[in-house]
């Protein structure tokens, strides 16, 4: 597809993520239809901005290729994807046990047992998510 | 792994902006590598060998932790 091509559909995307949010927020007071135009204003909203951002970055590309060229660099470049990945790994492991943490703290203020359960439910699945990924990484490499 | 590059590129006349150009990795990527702090991987090893015309071992020196 074209620059052209692109920049229209993407125009399109703008104005039609608009007309949703105009709609949705009009049909919003009607009773039956408060679900619906809760979910089409949320799509309008992504609509809406995606596209925006998307025709932001297609013509700062146009303006400034150097700049653009040399943040794709920075963006695949060895040492920063390391860093960025030892950075999401902590991330994790310090998340993991915040879940942990704040299921017991629920539990210690006796608040409702669905939520401690949903809490270890989280923490578990960290796990599991964990074990499979390792699994996966050890078989293609 | 201690490394001859910062030696080499100055031998050569090469400022640490070109390099990293060249090779299309960060400035600090070699700034990183120069002063020790970051081992790379073996393909920007091999990058660095070919833009040099060396061989690795020439720039990069293996030595045995402990």
């Amino acid at each position: 597809m074209n620059q052209k091509k692109k920049k229209l559909l993407l125009i399109l995307g703008i104005i039609a993520g608009l007309f949703l949010q105009f709609i949705s927020i009009y049909y919003s007071s009607t009773k039956d239809l408060r679900m619906a135009s809760g979910v089409g204003i949320a799509i309008a909203a992504l609509l809406f901005s995606a596209c925006l951002n998307k025709l932001c970055c297609m013509s700062r590309e146009k303006e400034f290729p150097e700049a653009v060229r040399q943040e794709e660099i920075e963006f695949h470049d060895e040492r920063n994807t390391q860093i960025r990945n030892r950075a999401k790994a902590r991330t994790s492991d310090i998340s993991r046990w915040i879940v942990i943490a704040l299921a017991y703290a629920n539990f210690l203020v006796r608040g409702a047992v669905w939520m401690t359960l949903a809490l270890i439910g989280v923490f578990i699945l960290m796990y599991i998510l964990d074990f499979c990924y390792t699994e996966k990484y050890q078989n293609e490499m | 792994m201690k490394n001859r590059l910062e030696e080499i590129r100055k031998a050569r006349s090469i400022t640490q902006e070109e390099l990293a150009a060249a090779l299309e990795v960060s400035r600090q990527t070699i700034g990183s590598l120069e002063n020790g702090r970051y081992n790379p991987s073996i393909l920007l090893a091999f990058k660095i060998a070919q833009y040099f015309e060396m061989a690795i071992e020439d720039i990069f020196i293996y030595e045995e932790e402990g």
